[in-house]
Parts: C-alpha cells; sequence; structure tokens
C-alpha cells in the first residue's frame, strides 16, 4: 500500500487544487461547451492565422505561413490521460489550437508511459535517435544529451520567442533556474518550474479547542499546549486506546506532496535538516547543524510531554491519514492544500470536525538550496530547423490561453475535466514561483471590491466563483470548502503571516545526493534522539559517524564544483 | 359449423382436383416424381442419420474441449494459489515474523526497528515479484500499533470483512468476496490453545481468477463454488440463464442445466470447484454450422436424382409417348403407323402389336372398300340387264320408220339420235369405251338436247383425232354436259349460248374439258360440287369413279365465276396408264 499511496496524493492535490475551484466554473463552460466545440471543429478548416517565416522564427505568436509538423517523444498518461472520447496526444484541445494559432503539428514517433519513460528516453540518448523536441526528467539525461552535442542551443530563441510574461515566471524563481541549464552560458534546455507551495502550516481542530475553552495559538509554543489538553482529555481517543496527540511521519522532513511532517519545528530553530545549505558562506549538509540538535531537542521534550505521537515511529503515512480521517488525532502539520487531501473526506464524512490553519512559525530558507529531483527538461534536436517551436509552444499554452485569450475555453475546460498534464505536447508547467499566493491575492482583492471580476484569470475565476458559493452558504460540496479552505483560509494565513517567496537557489550538481546508507543513519539518529533512545548529545556522535561515513567526501565534492557559493 | 363444413366441402373439391390432376398427370411425370422421391427417401433417411450421429460427435466434442479447457485453466489457477500457498507457508515458518510474533513487550524503538527493517521489506517485497497481491499482512497479539497496513493488532482481524468465516484450523483457509474484488488467503498461528496470529495475503480477485476470465467468451460462462456451495466466481455474457447473485452452486447449476451444458474440474490446492458453460444455443450453433456445410451436397445430390429420373423417365417412356401420339392421329382419321420398335420389352410387344393391329385394320378397311365397289359395278349391270337393248333397239327402228312413213322428219331425226345414244350408251355391256365412241355418244344426246331446246343454243366440237381410241369409263360424259346445260345456259336468260367440248391428249393423259358461257357460279360453290354429293349435280359420284378406277391424281376440276360460265375440265389417263384395279 505505501507505494500506491504517493501517486493519488500528487494527483490528488494537483487536480482537486484545480477541480475544486473549477467546478462551478465547468458548469458555466458546460452551457458554452457545445458552441464552443463546433466552433473548435469549425476553426480546425478555417484558415490559420498567416504570417511570414521570419516572424514566426522571431516572435512567441507570429503564426507559420504553413503548417510546420514535428517530431515528438510523448510520455503518456494512464487512462489516455482522462482526454474525452475521441481526442488523442496529437489530436486534443492543446494541440487543436496550437494549430490554430501558430500552425503548428505534433507527430508522436514515440511514445511511452509515464513509469517506463525514463527509460525509454536513456534508448533514444544511446542510439541518438531523438525526435524533434523532447521532454527528459532527470538532469543526468540532460548532460549526457549536452555531452554528446545532441540538443541545440536555446539561447536566442529564448530572447526572441517567449512571451515577456514566460520571461517573467522564470525570473521569478532567480537567475539560478535557467542558469542551471547553461551550459558555457549556452542555454540547451528550458527546466520545469516547481512552484512554491510556502512552509508548512499547523492544523488543529478548533471545535475541540473550543470545547475545551481554550483560545486559539498564537505561537507554536501555544499550539502544542493546545495539543497537550487535548490528550489530557482524551479527545477522538477510544476506550482502551492511548491519545495520539501530534501526528508526525518518520521522515520528519516532508516533500511538496506529503503531509504530517514536522517541519515547521525545524524552521522554528531555524533548521534545514535532509538539504543543503549556505553556512557562513560554506556549504554545509543541514541535517548536522546545531540548529537541527536544537530542534531534535525540542521534538524529544515534545515526545516526552506526550505532544507527539508515543507510537509515530511504528506509524506509516496511511496510518497517520487514517487517524487524521477517524478524528481520533486533532494536529498535524501539512501544506496549503491539505484540505483536499486528508481534509475533504473528513468534511464530508464528520462535518463536526472543524480544521484550521495557523501559521505559527517564520521560514528562513534564504540559505537553503533547492534540489533538482522534481525538475523535467524541454529540449530540441541539434539541427532541427524550428528550435524557436518549443517557445512559442511555451508562450501560448502556458501564458497566452491561460492569461490573455478569449477563445480557450476548450483549452481550459480540461482542468474541470481532469485531464492529466502528460495530454499536453510538452508534459510540463510553467507558472510564477509565487503563482499559488498571485492567486489568493487576486481572488482577495476582488473580494474586497478593490479589482473587478472580470480582471480575474480563467483559473482564478473558478477558484473564486467556488469560494464565493461556500462563504454565501449556497455550496456544502467538499468540493467548493475545500478550495475555499485552501486558497483562502490556508495561503491566506501565509500571507498574513507576510510569508515571501524566495527565488530558488540550486547547486550546480546532483551529486549533492545523499546515499542510501547515510539517509537510514540519519533518521534512525534522529528517531532514537527524539525517542529518547539516545540521549540529545548522541547528535555529535551522529554528525561524527555521517561524516565518516562518505559525508566528509561528498561534502568536498559538492563544495569543489560550487567554488562560487 | 357451417362454416367448417364448407371449408371441408372446398377441401374435398381440392383434394379431388388434386387427385384428378394426378391421375391426370403425364406418364413420363408420374415417373419421375416416382423415381425422385423413390431416391430421395432413403436419401434423407441416411443424411438424417449422419446428421444426427454427427451432431453428437460435435456436441461430445465440443463437451471434451470444454473439459479440456476448464482443466487447463483449473491448473493454472491452481499453480497460481499454490505460489501464494507456498508464500503464506515460508511466511508462517519465517523466523523473523516468529520473532515479531513471539517478542510482546518490546520497547517502542525496537519495535520500529523490526518493523521497518525485517516486517516491511519481507511483507511488501513479494508485492513487486507477484502482480496479483494486494497486500500481505499479519495480524498479532504482539502488535500493539497498526503499521502501514501490513502489521495490524490482532484485535482488529474482527474488522476484516473474511474473519467471520474463518474456521480454526491451522490448514491455509482460502476466501473470496466477488463485491469486493478480493481473494484472501489466511493461515493462523496458535500457541498452544490461543490464537497468536494470522498471516493473511489479499489478492486481486481480478488477476487470480484471469485464466478463467481469458477462456470466457459471448457464448459460454465461467463459474467458481467453494465447498459450502458459495458462488465465488460467475461471469458470463449470456443472456436468461436466470442466476442470481445470492444463488448458491446448486441452485445455479440446476438453473444452468436447463439452457446450458457443462463441465466442471475440482481444484487439487483448495476446495473450489470450477465450471465452464456453454449455451446450448451456441452449442446448436456449430452443429448448424455443420448442416449449412451438407446443405450444398444434399442439395447437389437431390438435383442429380431429379436429373436422372427425368432421363430415366424420358428413356422409358419415350416409346410410349410416340406410341400414344400415333394412336391419337389414328383416332383423328390417320391410318399410318409411324411408330416401331424392335425391342422385346412390352413396350416393343405393344408397339408391334399395334403395328400389326393396324396393318390389319388396313386391311380389312380396304376390303370393305373394294367389295363396295364391286357391288356398285353388280348393281349398275344388273340395271343395265334389266334393259333389253335389241327391244329398246327394234322399237326404236321401228318408230323412226313409222316417222318417215308419215313425214315427220324431226321425230325421225330424234328417234335416230335417241337409238344411237343408248347404243353407245350400253355399248354392249362394255364399262370401258372408247373416246370416239364417247365422242358419238355425246353427239346423239347432244341433239336430242338441242331438238328439245329448239336449237336455242350452239355446240362447239374441238377434238384431237390421235386419242379416238383412247379408253375411258362410260356414261362418264353425260352427267356434265347435263349439268353444263340444265345449271348453265338454261339459266342464262338471253344471249347467245354456247356449249364447246374438246377432247385433247396432253403428255400420258387424256383431258376432255367442257365449258359453257351460262350464269357460272363461285369458285368456291363450284369446288364443293366434287366434294360432296350435291343434289342435282352428279359430279361427285362423277369424280369419284375416275379416281377409283385410276387413282388420287386424276377426277375432275370446275373453274367457274358468276356471269363468267362454267369450265369443267375432265383428267384420266391413255389406255397404257390405266389403273390395273
Amino acid at each position: 500500500m505505501k507505494t500506491k499511496w504517493k501517486l493519488p496524493v500528487i494527483l490528488g492535490c494537483i487536480v482537486s487544487m484545480m477541480l475544486s475551484g473549477c467546478s462551478s466554473v465547468s458548469r458555466e463552460t458546460d452551457k458554452s461547451e457545445t458552441s464552443t466545440e463546433t466552433e473548435n471543429t469549425a476553426s480546425a478548416k478555417e484558415t490559420v492565422r498567416t504570417g511570414t517565416w521570419e516572424t514566426a522564427a522571431q516572435t512567441p505568436y507570429g503564426a507559420y505561413p504553413e503548417l510546420v509538423t514535428y517530431t515528438l517523444g510523448q510520455m503518456s498518461g494512464t487512462n489516455n490521460s482522462n482526454l474525452p472520447d475521441g481526442n488523442t496526444y496529437e489530436d486534443n484541445a492543446y494541440t487543436r489550437y496550437l494549430r490554430k494559432m501558430l500552425n503548428i503539428q505534433n507527430k508522436n514517433v514515440y511514445m511511452e508511459r509515464e513509469d517506463r519513460y525514463d527509460e525509454f528516453v536513456n534508448i533514444l540518448v544511446k542510439d541518438q535517435t531523438l525526435p524533434d523536441v523532447l521532454v527528459v526528467s532527470d538532469r543526468e539525461t540532460l548532460k549526457e544529451l549536452v555531452d554528446n552535442d545532441l540538443v541545440a542551443d536555446l539561447s536566442e530563441v529564448y530572447e526572441n520567442c517567449t512571451s515577456k510574461r514566460i520571461k517573467e515566471m522564470f525570473e521569478s524563481y532567480g537567475s539560478d533556474l535557467l542558469d542551471s541549464v547553461r551550459f558555457n552560458g549556452k542555454l540547451m534546455a528550458i527546466p520545469e518550474t516547481v512552484t512554491d507551495h510556502g512552509p508548512r502550516l499547523m492544523w488543529l481542530r478548533k471545535d475541540w479547542i473550543e470545547e475545551l475553552g481554550l483560545e486559539e495559538p498564537k505561537t507554536l509554543e501555544d499550539a502544542f499546549d493546545i495539543v497537550e489538553a487535548f490528550t489530557e482529555n482524551r479527545m477522538g481517543t477510544e476506550d482502551g486506546e492511548d491519545p495520539i496527540g501530534l501526528v508526525c511521519d518518520t521522515d520528519l522532513v516532508g516533500s511538496t506532496s506529503s503531509s504530517y511532517s514536522v517541519d515547521p519545528v525545524f524552521d522554528k530553530f531555524h533548521a534545514s535538516p535532509q538539504r543543503w545549505i549556505n553556512q557562513n558562506g560554506e556549504i554545509v549538509y543541514g541535517s548536522l547543524t546545531e540548529e537541527t540538535k536544537n530542534a531534535l531537542s525540542y521534538l524529544h521534550e515534545l515526545y516526552e510531554r506526550g505532544v507527539l505521537d508515543q507510537n509515530f515511529a511504528l506509524r506509516a503515512q496511511n496510518n497517520l491519514r487514517d487517524l487524521v480521517v477517524n478524528g481520533n488525532c486533532g494536529a498535524f502539520f501539512g501544506l496549503w492544500w491539505t484540505p483536499n487531501n486528508p481534509l475533504m473526506d473528513v468534511y464530508e464524512t464528520d462535518p463536526e470536525a472543524d480544521w484550521q490553519p495557523y501559521y505559527l512559525q517564520e521560514a528562513d530558507w534564504q540559505n537553503v538550496y533547492d534540489s533538482f529531483r522534481d525538475n523535467k527538461y524541454v529540449v530540441v534536436r541539434k539541427g532541427y530547423e524550428h528550435p524557436e517551436i518549443v517557445m512559442k509552444i511555451i508562450s501560448v499554452l502556458f501564458d497566452y490561453t491561460r492569461y490573455g485569450a478569449q477563445d480557450a475555453d476548450e483549452v481550459n475546460a480540461y482542468f474541470a475535466l481532469n485531464v492529466d498534464p502528460t495530454a499536453r505536447p510538452l508534459v510540463i508547467n510553467i507558472d510564477y514561483n509565487e503563482a499559488t499566493f498571485q492567486i489568493t491575492k487576486d481572488i482577495q482583492s476582488v473580494m474586497s471590491g478593490m479589482r473587478k471580476e472580470t480582471d480575474l484569470s480563467a483559473i482564478e475565476k473558478s477558484y473564486y466563483d467556488a469560494a464565493e458559493k461556500f462563504i454565501q452558504g449556497r455550496s456544502e460540496t467538499a468540493e467548493d470548502w475545500a478550495a475555499y479552505e485552501s486558497r483562502l483560509a490556508a495561503v491566506g494565513r501565509l500571507i498574513e503571516g507576510n510569508y515571501r517567496t524566495t527565488a530558488k537557489r540550486y547547486l550546480d550538481d546532483s551529486d549533492g545526493e545523499i546515499p542510501k546508507s547515510l539517509q537510514q543513519l540519519e533518521k534512525d539518529s534522529f528517531i532514537q534522539i527524539i525517542m529518547g533512545v539516545q540521549p540529545v548529545d548522541y547528535f555529535d556522535e551522529f554528525v561524527k559517524e555521517w561524516y565518516e561515513q562518505g559525508g566528509e567526501e561528498l561534502t568536498e565534492q559538492l563544495r569543489k564544483s560550487n567554488p562560487g557559493e | 359449423m357451417e362454416a367448417a363444413r364448407n371449408l371441408t366441402g372446398k377441401e374435398q373439391e381440392r383434394m379431388n382436383r388434386l387427385r384428378k390432376w394426378i391421375k391426370n398427370m403425364k406418364y413420363r411425370h408420374k415417373l419421375t416424381i416416382l423415381l425422385v422421391v423413390t431416391a430421395l427417401v432413403p436419401m434423407t433417411v441416411l443424411a438424417l442419420y449422419a446428421h444426427s450421429r454427427q451432431s453428437t460427435m460435435v456436441r461430445s466434442s465440443d463437451l471434451e474441449d470444454m473439459q479440456s479447457i476448464i482443466d487447463q485453466t483449473k491448473e493454472s489457477i491452481d499453480s497460481q494459489t499454490a505460489v501464494y500457498s507456498s508464500l503464506l507457508n515460508y511466511l508462517t515458518y519465517s523466523p523473523d515474523i516468529e520473532e515479531i510474533i513471539k517478542e510482546k513487550n518490546i520497547d517502542n524503538y525496537t519495535a520500529y526497528e523490526k518493523y521497518t527493517e525485517i516486517a516491511d521489506p519481507l511483507l511488501s517485497v513479494p508485492k513487486s515479484y507477484h502482480d496479483a497481491i494486494n497486500r500481505i499482512q499479519l495480524f498479532a497479539e504482539s502488535i500493539q500499533v497498526e503499521h502501514e497496513y501490513t502489521l495490524v493488532p490482532l484485535a482488529k482481524m474482527q474488522e476484516e470483512w473474511w474473519s467471520s468465516e474463518l474456521k480454526n484450523d491451522v490448514r491455509i483457509q482460502w476466501m473470496v468476496d466477488a463485491d469486493r474484488k478480493e481473494v484472501t488467503a489466511v493461515r493462523m498461528i496458535y500457541s498452544g490453545q490461543k490464537l497468536d496470529a494470522a498471516i493473511c495475503i489479499s489478492l486481486d480477485y481480478d488477476k487470480i481468477f484471469q485464466p478463467l476470465t481469458n477462456i470466457l467468451t459471448d457464448e459460454n460462462g465461467g463459474m467458481i463454488a467453494d465447498e459450502n456451495g458459495t458462488v465465488l466466481y460467475n461471469r458470463s455474457s449470456l443472456e436468461g440463464t436466470g442466476i442470481q447473485k445470492t444463488d448458491k452452486a446448486g441452485t445455479a447449476i440446476k438453473k444452468l442445466s436447463e439452457t446450458c451444458a457443462y463441465t466442471s474440474a475440482e481444484s487439487e490446492e483448495n476446495s473450489w470447484t470450477f465450471y465452464l458453460y456453454k449455451s446450448q444455443k451456441a452449442i446448436s450453433g456449430s452443429v448448424r454450422r455443420l448442416l449449412l456445410e451438407e446443405i450444398p451436397l444434399i442439395a447437389a445430390c437431390g438435383l442429380i436424382i431429379l436429373f436422372l429420373g427425368m432421363a430415366f423417365s424420358r428413356l422409358f417412356t419415350r416409346k410410349i409417348e410416340e406410341l400414344t401420339r400415333n394412336m391419337d392421329r389414328v383416332n383423328h382419321g390417320s391410318r399410318e403407323v409411324t411408330v416401331s420398335s424392335d425391342s422385346e420389352d412390352e413396350v416393343g410387344i405393344l408397339i408391334n402389336s399395334f403395328h400389326s393391329m393396324m396393318d390389319e385394320i388396313n386391311r380389312l378397311i380396304d376390303e370393305v372398300y373394294v367389295n363396295k365397289i364391286a357391288l356398285k359395278e353388280y348393281e349398275l349391270k344388273a340395271l343395265q340387264a334389266q334393259i333389253n337393248p335389241h327391244f329398246l333397239y327394234n322399237t326404236l327402228s321401228m318408230m323412226n320408220w313409222m316417222a318417215i312413213r308419215s313425214n315427220q322428219m324431226d321425230i325421225s331425226k330424234v328417234t335416230l339420235a335417241l337409238s344411237t345414244f343408248y347404243r353407245t350408251a350400253l355399248s354392249k355391256g362394255e364399262d370401258m369405251v372408247t373416246v370416239k365412241n364417247c365422242i358419238r355418244n355425246m353427239e346423239a344426246y347432244l341433239e336430242i338436247q338441242l331438238t328439245m331446246h329448239d336449237n336455242n343454243f350452239t355446240v362447239e366440237w374441238e377434238t384431237d383425232p390421235e386419242i379416238k381410241n383412247e379408253k375411258m369409263p362410260k356414261l362418264l360424259l353425260q352427267p356434265v354436259v347435263e349439268n353444263a346445260i340444265e345449271h348453265g345456259i338454261d339459266e342464262k336468260e338471253e344471249g347467245d349460248k354456247k356449249i364447246s367440248l374438246s377432247f385433247k391428249g396432253v403428255g400420258d393423259d387424256v383431258v376432255i374439258t367442257v365449258r359453257d358461257n351460262g350464269m357460272g357460279m363461285e369458285q368456291e360453290k363450284a369446288e364443293t360440287l366434287v366434294a360432296y354429293q350435291a343434289k342435282g349435280y352428279g359430279l361427285k359420284n362423277v369424280n369419284d369413279r375416275i379416281r377409283l378406277l385410276y387413282g388420287e391424281g386424276y377426277g375432275i376440276r370446275i373453274f367457274s365465276a358468276p356471269g363468267e360460265g362454267t369450265n369443267v375440265v375432265m383428267r384420266f389417263p391413255k389406255e397404257g396408264k390405266k389403273h390395273e384395279d
């Protein structure tokens, strides 16, 4: 069950992010759906916009005078990426819109399922039989392509053929993101952007707080006091069971798609375990710092107090989720999208449970390096006649249809139809780093009357409608509740708490990956410290051992390949 | 009732008509039908017998196929379940698992280590090798906190759907829930008499029963039942089997056997029984296909039989039909026999008998005919004999003399002419006279007629001297000339009246023409005078006599038109050509 767990969560949160708000939009689009559909089929026959070869090659939106067909290696999703019946990877709303707008058409010479895609790309790279356009999903492969001189230099076409807004989007991540795909100063790929989700929030059962006559927390300490009160009063605890307290994943540090980790405690102590950090101008592994030790010490204290689940080491993520859904626990840490998963399930089964987010720590990630683990890269075969085509596709898909177009209803309706991103000719997403926060700010400004509803983009409008419906009590659906609770309540707390998205910093190399044995050592040591199996000072022994078991070399290597940091 | 009777009446009538139609049918057709029916009956019996035998064979081979398919399916499901059984056994006896089960009251961190380092790999690794495994769970008294879904406190086993079906047994127990799509193998571990732990492998229902699902088509269905008769699996696209979801296996089989044929196989691994059923309709479908293959053959045989039947009946009835046609012609007046046969079968005998019969009849007819003519001649002679010519001549001579004496020259002339007429007419009893004699006879006759008609017509003679001595029957010309006077010139009222007689030799024939310029008549009427016995003419008689004497090619012909006079042409052969009769 463990492996099956992650994918639904990732998909679930992304999709329900879209869905939760889009449900109302979908109803609106439904009305016009028949007309747009006929329009779109008609438009395929319509004369596409014309232009010259020159303007096409120099501008983001200039159409080609003749149909340009590019070969593509397509990553396919399960269930045909949930495409509506009759649509294919070469004929769907995206490809039709691109054809209409730019006069281009993809021809999928290779197609492989998501889970086997990397392996398959490896074969293509080894055989040196690349299609015109290809998405690779790890940095190693990208390097290999560049080293073998198989991909085109995109520096010039990036300048000429991406829209201003796309450039802004990349800038929002800081210069490091694009620099990471520059080899000898040449832009050899376009990286996917991984938008900022912000720090984790404390989610508490507000109904329990009220039941116990407590005040809402202002600091993390307050929150832990509340959790202690929960356990003392055996809130949600069945007879014969021990009270749970704050649930905690044994991984301690979470990813963008996981909940239940205790990152905020580390945030509180300005610790950044499991990440490389820049400490006083030196690259250091974050798990080894004094700050981390302090955080662990605090966690041990919480464990002793009974705030932290006494059995946390024995539980896996699915067990934690069950505890939350079954109402056995009243506190956990989770990202802003937590209402979509798992709280939507709670909302449906137990309407009494009133989970509320609290932003109680200050996150300072200035000196933390991000990893490339989740990034994908778009490359163009060296020698391909129209390398600018990928920039034009990116500009149309991620700027024009989302922010400008009046005729892209069919494309945007795919959010509501739950169509997988793999349906796109380029299976990536590009958006502002702070997109999540911008959406909430825009919705808030419309709600406060500072802006007009018509100023909202298609995605914003859908969340706005759902949230409005929930606020006005017109909707009882879990989707509308989740849209409100995540987009407005949770993200709203982060904005109130003055959270600022910072530019991402990357280390030049993927060699920063920690070997499994060191990961295990770290995990076991930390759990031992928290549970009191070992004293807090055992941390120093752990640091020593970590360096001895290969950490030393790893750190040295990283410092050498990033001399400027 | 009335209507019914009418109906039966009508039917009766129809039956009668049919019977009559059959009765009147041509013999050839009857024979054809007889042959075809005679051949078809045994052929049909043979075909039906062969077909039923083949159907049985197809059915039984269908069943055999089904049996071998279900056996194979059972084998492959068994081999799968055997894998899981041995996996379950392996886990049960694994020391690692035993360690987790036995060691109670360990601290949380040790438990964490055991769970993540021992149990997790042990219980999750098999999943990556066996597609069908949903999860492996260990329920144990020693486990306090649920870890993933793999390690579960024993108390929580009550929440599993299969716990109620469990029996106190240390052997592996298989349980199936079709609604949850889950197959579970559970093995319980006891410590003394107390249940200590249970290991459960939950398997994907669809994947476990995939081998059975794979063999299903539109025409068959598969079912699996356990030893309690609970239906674990039943899938088919057949309609109307009437099986309810809640039916027990026994009921289901009873319902099935009404519309389907089925085979079954018993699992060797557990207590499952596998059934494969196929609708009778589908089986008869293959029989029908067989029949479709047979039909052209049967049709070909039928055609051959029909063709042979027709050919044989034609062969057999050809002579009889010829005979029938011949007899039909005879019936209509012909006396000619065209049919003949050289075979000595019944038909040959019949034809030959007919042949001789007709010959006999012809002979008899001729005989009667000739006798009749002879009788006529005899009658004529008898008549002639009644008149004593000498007495007549003497009387006429005396009358002549008396007329001359009393100077009555007209009487003398007529008397002389009459005397000449009778002498030449009787011609001493001879049948045949010379043409010269005939001319003299006519001269005397016309002399008398001229006197009787006050010479109001003229007579023209044209005689070919060469034929004067040719012979001809006596009294032949007199009726012709008499007709010319009575119906020709007597009825003409004005203008000169004339009779022309010509005696000519044309080739081997003698042609005598009598022409008058009298009233004439329609040519059609003229021709009937020769053919029929017209009152007051006697021409047919003349014609018949010539024909009888000389044959068909001779006789008289009449040419006439109204107002144009009449021309009677008499033709008979010269002496040498005279008919021998």
